[in-house]
């Protein structure tokens, strides 16, 4: 059985001033239907540009990107369209990742609007319908994002995302710029809608321990290449490669039966 | 040595400027002695970074304190007087807060910047303060020290130019350094590299650390006591130990218990993590009881008409009617 | 209901803001009532010429050198002022709006050469070039309109092209791509409205400067022939500033009320759609 994203040796590259970076080095991962995939990294890794080619808003340099067996790599903004409502995305900051000039009604009804779906009444009613799904008021479509807390936003953009019904949502660090308790709230919301609607993630995060807690499988990126992958909680308690496991040693779990993390003790060598 | 705590906070009161309805900070209180580390929990909204803001004498424009006190050392530190609180700053209470790059002037190099801390409070004759310098910056484990003090920020990492903060924070061998989200901008193993640089420090130089993080992992293997705040308020404190395996307020067991943790994380199953419904009141809501109440599963009359007051045995308080009882599940 | 409160919060809470408001009704009002309180034309001779102002009943404030009633060439005057300087601005702000998104949206080769082309028309002196476009074309309102958009549209360009750059990164444009939104929708419906705060701003100073290099023109002699604008009143007087210096003052006195208005209300609406570039706090 075909997987439903098949990411085959991909090369990102780029110019930076005079010099060349290398941000994805032959990265090779898949996403299963129904599955959740974290991707794990550190800042400048090379997940995000990653996830940016997938979307289609990152020229690649080689490699594969086959989706449903169709490879998306080098087809032109014209060609992606058709794609489009298969694949969305939920980004990290709750704040730029919604136009503060639009109400969340246009908003959400904007990505039906694009695709021709259903009439005028039909849209409005998958907007309602979305919004009692991500868990908002219907009476708040009026409202503008900036009357909306951080967590209500990603809400939105979850809807947003998903209002097309895709099979795939890649979501880059979607909870890191909000409170732990509201995290919860939204790794809930996202399961359930996993569940309800039957989508497939691509799940990009620097946070090891939160993504253990409910992804299938993990890829440990580092310096634009994968390092490990496998089930989540196999990753976790039985590392592999060194850097995966340098950074579990750094991570503090919140329970003080467990010893603090290696990396935290003054008296061993810093590495 | 004294057992009096070298910096409390009594009953602080701050709200937005002419409109003491909308408080910011609810009357705090908290102490922390010389040579331990407090921790101060909380989400947004709960006023944690003005409450370090407060003591710096660093509260913006728009907001003022109505009432409470900061005591240094048996002193009342005067922070409206920007003049009094000049000396303290820096020279007795250092701090380091989220963005490095806020604190830094992207135009000198850091080891200028580091020195003009030590020019403004320590009268020393150039070599010796340059010397120090130098000295700082390896003592936060900065390569080649004497070569880096001539970088500018622009050339620096996010955890290095930490570093440089935290060396600027400790330069005049202050008693109390305020930490505020050191680390939330850095990757975990670069946080890992500076805690452990703070308590190293701290070992060396028995300075007080307050550190303030939403992050429960971070505080229960650096803190030595912690205090939990919501909403302006402080819920909760106790020691480390005791506060995660048997937290009282609800908030911290909600708290505890949403915060991922492996040995209870539901895991791929299809089960959830555990939520706290609903979210933060804001400042201006004039609610008469616990601004918990709304979100907590003991909630009952008496906690919507007036709001708790710390109480507790020994060393653990907690400001709450119906706190949890037991160990944590 | 909100933005109402805040637009009279606005008006009544600065008094410059006011004052410039009400300045600017007045040379409105002036400007839709000459054909009325002034039927005549403003170049017909109604009285004895040299009148200073209040020297004769119905003359308030005179008559210049061929006897033509000041009064009326002010309000007729007026009229042509704001048309000109609104039109010219309109012309000006479709213009730089188009260049100036389009080269902050695509970048690259595009940015490149209409950049180029921004500068092109930024290097020569405003006032030469409009000058060179009314000699190439011919003195007449519609080219003095003409003129004063060629050269006033690059300054649109820059502002607009520098916030679509800025919004260009923002997530949600990236969001609206991957939706699979074409390109002039992005432009125009997403990203555009939050480009205009500072295009708003700059209008209002552009239409004070249309009017004064109007004027300028006028005075110099490349105007309308046909026309009396304040600026050509100012340079009839030219002959006679000795002794009836009122007939290049008064004039003179209306086009600095103008440009003030302009500037104060120009200022406000600064303050107004800006409000968070008020200092925030430091951290330090």
């Amino acid at each position: 059985m075909t997987a439903l994203l098949d990411i085959r040796d991909l090369h990102v590259t780029f110019r930076l001033g005079h010099g060349l970076i290398h941000p994805v080095r032959g990265v090779s991962l898949s996403v299963e239907r129904g599955e959740t995939l974290a991707l794990v990294g550190e800042s400048g890794c090379g997940k995000t540009t990653l996830a940016r080619s997938v979307l289609g808003l990152q020229s690649i340099a080689g490699g594969q990107i086959l989706f449903n067996g169709v490879d998306l790599a080098g087809l032109s903004r014209f060609q992606m369209r058709r794609f489009r409502p298969h694949i969305q995305c939920v980004f990290q900051d709750p704040f730029s990742s919604l136009n503060p000039r639009k109400r969340v009604e246009v908003l959400l009804r904007e990505p039906l609007d694009v695709h021709g779906v259903g009439d005028r009444r039909e849209r409005l009613r998958r907007v309602h319908e979305m919004m009692e799904l991500v868990g908002l008021p219907t009476e708040w479509g009026k409202r503008f994002p900036h009357e909306f807390s951080g967590g209500q936003r990603q809400r939105i953009g979850i809807a947003r995302a998903l209002i097309l019904r895709p099979d795939l949502l890649i979501c880059d660090e979607p909870v890191s710029a909000l409170d732990v308790s509201v995290q919860a709230q939204i790794i809930n919301l996202l399961q359930t809608l996993k569940k309800d609607l039957n989508l497939s993630y691509l799940f990009i995060s620097h946070d090891l321990l939160l993504v253990e807690t409910f992804a299938d499988r993990v890829a440990m990126m580092f310096k634009g290449e994968i390092v490990e992958t496998g089930p989540a909680r196999q990753v976790w308690q039985n590392p592999q490669h060194d850097f995966t496991r340098r950074m579990i040693d750094a991570i503090p779990v919140p329970d003080v039966t467990r010893p603090a993390p290696p990396a935290f003790r003054i008296d061993r060598e810093p590495q | 040595m004294s057992a009096a705590p070298i910096l409390r906070v009594e009953d602080l009161h701050i709200c937005v400027r002419g409109r003491p309805q909308a408080q910011i900070l609810r009357g705090i209180s908290f102490h922390v002695n010389a040579g331990e580390t407090l921790g101060i929990v909380g989400e947004s909204g709960c006023g944690k970074s003005m409450t370090s803001l407060a003591v710096m004498g660093l509260l913006p424009e728009g907001v003022e304190k109505t009432s409470g006190r900061v005591v240094f050392r048996g002193q009342d530190l005067a922070i409206d007087d920007n003049r009094a609180i000049r000396k303290i700053r820096a020279r007795r209470i250092g701090m380091v807060f989220q963005e490095p790059m806020a604190a830094l002037d992207p135009l000198y190099p850091v080891g200028k910047q580091v020195l003009e801390v030590i020019d403004e409070h320590l009268r020393l004759p150039r070599a010796e303060a340059w010397e120090r310098v130098i000295d700082l910056l390896r003592r936060v484990d900065l390569p080649y020290p004497e070569r880096l003090a001539w970088s500018y920020p622009g050339k620096l990492s996010g955890g290095q130019l930490q570093r440089v903060v935290i060396a600027m924070a400790l330069a005049c061998n202050p008693d109390v350094l305020i930490a505020d989200e050191p680390t939330t901008a850095l990757d975990v193993t670069v946080q890992a590299q500076i805690i452990r640089l703070i308590k190293a420090l701290q070992r060396e130089t028995g300075v007080a650390v307050v550190l303030i993080t939403h992050n429960l992992g971070l505080v229960a293997h650096t803190a030595d006591r912690i205090a939990v705040m919501y909403a302006g308020h402080k819920v909760e404190e106790a020691p480390t130990r005791d506060l995660f395996l048997t937290p009282r307020h609800p908030y911290t067991v909600g708290l505890l218990q949403a915060s991922p943790n492996p040995d209870r994380n539901p895991g791929s199953d299809g089960r959830l993590l555990y939520e706290i419904a609903g979210t933060v009141p804001s400042i201006t809501d004039p609610m008469p009881g616990c601004r918990f109440a709304p979100r907590c599963v003991s909630a009952s009359a008496a906690c919507r008409a007036a709001v708790p007051t710390m109480t507790g045995a020994g060393e653990h308080a907690v400001a709450c009617f119906h706190p949890a009882q037991g160990v944590l599940a | 209901m909100r933005s109402v409160g805040l637009a009279l919060r606005w008006v009544f809470g600065n008094w410059t803001v006011a004052l410039g408001l009400l300045l600017m009704a007045g040379v409105i009002l002036m400007a839709l009532s000459a054909p009325l309180v002034f039927p005549r034309s403003p170049t017909a001779m109604v009285g004895p010429p040299l009148q200073w102002p209040g020297a004769r009943p119905g003359l308030p404030l005179g008559t210049d050198a061929i006897g033509r009633d000041i009064l009326a060439g002010i309000f007729h005057g007026a009229r042509i002022s704001l048309m000109v300087g609104f039109a010219s601005v309109s012309v000006a702000l479709v213009f730089g709006i188009l260049v100036g998104a389009l080269a902050g949206y695509y970048g690259g080769l595009v940015d490149n050469i209409l950049m180029r082309t921004t500068e092109l028309f930024q290097t020569i002196p405003q006032f030469m070039l409009a000058i060179v476009v009314i000699a190439v074309l011919g003195p007449s309102i519609n080219n003095i309109i003409v003129s004063l958009a060629v050269v006033s549209w690059p300054p649109v360009a820059r502002l607009v092209r520098g916030e679509f750059m800025v919004q260009r990164q923002k997530a949600y444009v990236q969001g609206c791509i991957v939706l699979g939104m074409r390109d002039p929708q992005i432009i125009f419906l997403q990203i555009l409205p939050n480009a205009m705060s500072g295009v708003v701003v700059m209008s209002t100073i552009m239409i004070a400067t249309a009017i004064l290099m109007e004027s300028a023109l006028s005075f110099l002699g490349f105007g309308d022939p046909n026309v009396l604008t304040w600026g050509t009143m100012i340079g009839l007087g030219r002959n006679t500033m000795r002794d009836a210096w009122y007939i290049m003052a008064i004039p003179g006195f209306a086009l600095l009320l103008t440009a003030l208005a302009l500037n104060l209300v120009g200022d406000g609406l600064n303050d107004l759609l800006n409000p968070r570039l008020r200092s925030q706090r430091g951290t330090r």
